[in-house]
């Protein structure tokens, strides 16, 4: 099908707006924000001090060489004259920043200078990478302290294992403009971000579902530009019925591909993450590595220390959270056990087998006897530990009065 | 077990049955149906066999099940050969150019993808929280066991210390996966990884075998191509392949082959296809709680499909009757999946328009504010308003629109209106439930664009004629 000449450049011009206005609005540019920043505040690497951690001046850029005993580090500058809501846009660049790592910005405001804000940015790669703190609560009034903080990646690494040394090259923070919310639009919109819990069940840029402050999403924005599309070609070009579908449906498709590239994208990256975490170990020891490693350490010594009792010995553990019992469970298979939580929950209605084993781990588990004597609901229970440190310990229930 | 036998023999025993049922496959996307379809039901079926032939020592697994597996793949096969007609299969069209090139690009996309997700598997453990807090953990105590003993309930276990049993906190459900798990364990013993891999088993099965699908339901080719990719590309059916541990992918999978044979059954009338659907009633509860609700509405409406002419005008109350009487059937005999629906549903419906609205908000950014679903969701629903002229006519995607709408409204009542909303809430369920439908979503997708039956076929279909799909 031809179309005349106007018509189909008045359609090119009337998408091409529509589309560059869907940006904007995805971004939260408003028509007052200029294009350009109008205002900058540069932050070279070496105006940042270490706080935790072990780090450098080098060429004007802070080498970041070592974590501090909690396994975290964190670099921090004073500032002074820097208002929250009139320098919005972050841009932040490292190199050699690990996969293993997650950033996070911190920074203090005059107003409540003892409370401390943290957002987790998206990881930074090599180049430029840009955050837009418009959308962050906490970000108003007189910022006085901004720095960078990095942690092992939850859930995947092991705290001593995620550090590698990095260079923080340098940060700004901008005024508002167009050009600062389509960088940090399509930074969020990058996707690169590792395996969580939360993955299985719903994956955004951050994978924590919509808790913490986004753009909308590219698929949204595809749909709305392809809807833009369809109405201008109805409208300019005069398309309807099966040929504006069949025009759509080809424009669908190729959105299609583009997310799917911005997904593919991001897939490779959590296998590139994998690869950081397991890669140097052969197959059978990768599971052997686990970020809660003294929960594995404490299941393995579990099971040497039960290794000769016979497979109906019940075994009652106890822990800070129902995740380290189910984790303890599960690491300590195939020892057979079950949750303390669930006697203490039935109020102690259920008789506690004489040579049950009873296991607490953490510091938080309520399982503490008084010398020998441990009340469960009405029952007294007779124990002997057969090991007991502060955060680990071991018991038999050697009798049960009520 | 040799691990190419570990893989092999799944796919030797589904096949096998699949073909005893279906017959000698004739066409290309038949072979492709029977083989992948026929890995993703051999799979389980290895895990069925599991715990009937090796429960007590799982030292026998190579010996009892492997050869069992096996033999009873070879018997559906030889059962097949001998009672294959003499008919010899349509030469099938030729591929022309754009198709090649589509076909050349999909394969690109998807084994690109597949490259990267196999690399990842073999990577990581067993790392999502339900996998080694429920699916797995049974499987792994059994493995370093060597024995399945039997899961009760903590009160059960803490009472009888001399029984040989384990508990946990789901002890009630279904086992069917971590048999399977356990199946797949005989090579090499409990390696996460390695196990694992059958999720990217599972995932390309499921591709292959929905072409063939698409393909015998007379799709056009370049249209089951495109819904291969679209399936395959999903962001959450790609992260429960690279996760593994997850039992949504395989329910997903077993609920479409069985949804698609009864399609086929309706269109064709072809009984063979309703063996299909009849052996993977009973797989689907077995496999996850939610899998009973929707084995009875397949159930439901292979009954509806069965009634006499002169019964079809109470078709829709009989089918309720049907399901009604499944339902209490299973609160008769205390069918793990009815205690589910009584914890959501037990206080009665949450009628609270605050919580409504957040739940339906949510529900919302599931749909169409995150990236789990890439454009499907947007897609749909344009296609199905768009092409309504067209994919009326065809009473194959009328069904498969009626089906799906049944379990849609389900899971919307489930987590809008009862306490499973918080679910909804903090997206923990509510797009893996939908994932269970995702293969029959994008086949919906499809059948509205390119509705299959549309003309001659749905006359056809109305005089109950056994009709074969053009290649």
């Amino acid at each position: 099908m031809r179309f005349a000449r106007p018509r189909f450049a008045a359609f090119v011009v009337a998408v091409a707006a529509s589309w560059l206005l869907l940006v904007l609005w995805a971004a939260g540019a408003g028509w007052s924000t200029p294009p350009l920043p109008q205002a900058k505040r540069e932050l070279a690497g070496r105006d940042f001090q270490p706080v935790f951690g072990t780090a450098a001046v080098e060429d004007g850029r802070l080498r970041v060489t070592a974590a501090a005993e909690d396994q975290s580090a964190l670099q921090s500058t004073a500032l002074a004259n820097v208002v929250g809501e009139e320098l919005p846009i972050l841009r932040y660049r490292f190199e050699d920043f690990p996969r293993t790592l997650e950033l996070t910005l911190v920074f203090r405001t005059a107003e409540q200078p003892d409370d401390v804000q943290t957002i987790a940015l998206p990881w930074p790669g090599d180049g430029e990478s840009g955050f837009d703190l418009s959308r962050v609560a906490a970000w108003r009034g007189t910022i006085i302290e901004l720095g960078f903080a990095e942690f092992a990646t939850a859930q995947l690494v092991a705290p001593e294992r995620g550090f590698a040394p990095f260079t923080l090259v340098s940060a700004r923070l901008e005024s508002d403009s167009w050009l600062g919310r389509v960088r940090a639009l399509l930074t969020g919109w990058s996707l690169l971000t590792p395996w969580q819990l939360i993955s299985v069940s719903a994956i955004g840029p951050s994978e924590i579902g919509d808790s913490s402050p986004h753009a909308p999403r590219l698929p949204l924005v595809l749909a709305l530009a392809l809807g833009l599309a369809g109405i201008g070609a109805r409208i300019l070009l005069g398309v309807s019925g099966r040929r504006l579908g069949y025009g759509l449906l080809v424009a669908a498709a190729l959105a299609w591909v583009a997310a799917d590239a911005a997904w593919l994208r991001s897939l490779a990256y959590k296998r590139s993450v994998d690869r950081d975490v397991w890669g140097d170990l052969p197959l059978a020891q990768r599971q052997d590595r686990v970020f809660d490693a003294g929960l594995r350490d404490a299941a393995t010594h579990l099971k040497e220390l039960l290794v000769n009792e016979p497979a109906t010995t019940r075994v009652l553990v106890d822990a800070d959270s129902p995740h380290d019992v189910l984790r303890l469970i599960y690491l300590a298979s195939p020892l057979n056990l079950g949750a303390y939580g669930e006697l203490a929950l039935a109020g102690g209605r259920i008789p506690v087998p004489v040579g049950t084993v009873l296991v607490r781990y953490g510091d938080g588990s309520r399982l503490r006897p008084a010398g020998n004597r441990l009340r469960i609901g009405k029952q007294n229970v007779r124990v002997r530990a057969m090991e007991e440190h502060e955060g680990f310990a071991v018991y038999r229930v050697e009798g049960v009065s009520p | 077990m040799n691990v190419l036998a570990v893989w092999f023999v799944p796919l030797l025993v589904g096949s096998g049955l699949w073909v005893a049922c279906t017959g000698w496959p004739r066409r290309g996307y038949d072979w492709l149906v029977a083989l992948a379809g026929g890995w993703i039901v051999g799979a389980p079926a290895c895990g069925l066999l599991v715990r009937v032939l090796a429960a007590s020592d799982l030292s026998l697994v190579p010996s009892r099940v492997g050869a069992s597996a096996v033999l009873i793949g070879l018997v559906g096969w030889i059962l097949a050969w001998r009672r294959r007609g003499p008919t010899s299969p349509p030469v099938p069209a030729p591929l022309t150019r754009g198709e090649w090139a589509l076909a050349a690009v999909v394969l690109i996309l998807l084994g690109w993808r597949g490259w990267i997700i196999a690399g990842d598997i073999l990577l990581h453990p067993t790392l999502p929280w339900d996998a080694w807090a429920i699916w797995q953990a049974k499987a792994k105590a059994w493995v370093l066991a060597g024995h399945l003993a039997p899961y009760v309930s903590f009160e059960d276990w803490l009472s009888a210390p001399s029984l040989e049993a384990r508990t946990a906190n789901a002890w009630s459900y279904p086992e069917l996966l971590p048999w399977t798990i356990v199946w797949f364990a005989s090579h090499g013993g409990w390696i996460e990884p390695w196990i694992n891999l059958a999720w990217l088993g599972l995932w390309c099965a499921l591709l292959l075998a929905q072409y063939g699908q698409w393909r015998s339901l007379a799709v056009p080719r370049f249209a089951a191509l495109a819904g291969v990719y679209l399936l395959g590309s999903l962001p959450l059916v790609n992260a429960h392949a690279a996760l593994g541990g997850y039992v949504d992918l395989w329910l997903a999978a077993l609920l479409s082959l069985g949804v698609h044979a009864w399609l086929r059954w309706r269109r064709d009338r072809d009984s063979r296809q309703l063996l299909i659907v009849l052996g993977l009633l009973p797989l689907l509860p077995l496999v996850k709680l939610e899998g009973a609700a929707w084995s009875i509405v397949l159930g439901a409406a292979c009954v509806f499909g069965a009634l006499p002419e002169g019964l079809r005008a109470k078709r829709f109350a009989i089918g309720l009757a049907v399901a009604a009487l499944a339902i209490a059937a299973s609160l008769v005999f205390g069918v793990a999946w009815i205690a589910a629906a009584r914890y959501y549903a037990g206080n009665g419906p949450t009628l609270d328009a605050g919580s409504i609205g957040q739940s339906i908000a949510a529900l919302s950014t599931a749909l169409w504010g995150q990236w789990n679903w890439n454009l499907l969701w947007f897609v749909l629903p344009a296609a199905l308003l768009c092409n309504a002229p067209q994919w009326r006519r065809d009473p194959t995607t009328r069904r498969l629109l009626v089906l799906l709408a049944i379990p849609l409204a389900l899971i919307f009542g489930l987590f809008v209106f009862t306490a499973a909303s918080r679910y909804a809430q903090s997206y923990s369920a509510v797009n893996r439930l939908l994932l269970q439908m995702t293969p029959l979503l994008v086949g919906s997708l499809l059948f509205a664009l390119w509705p299959p039956n549309a003309g001659v076929a749905g006359r056809r279909d109305q005089a109950g004629v056994a009709e074969t799909a053009s290649a």
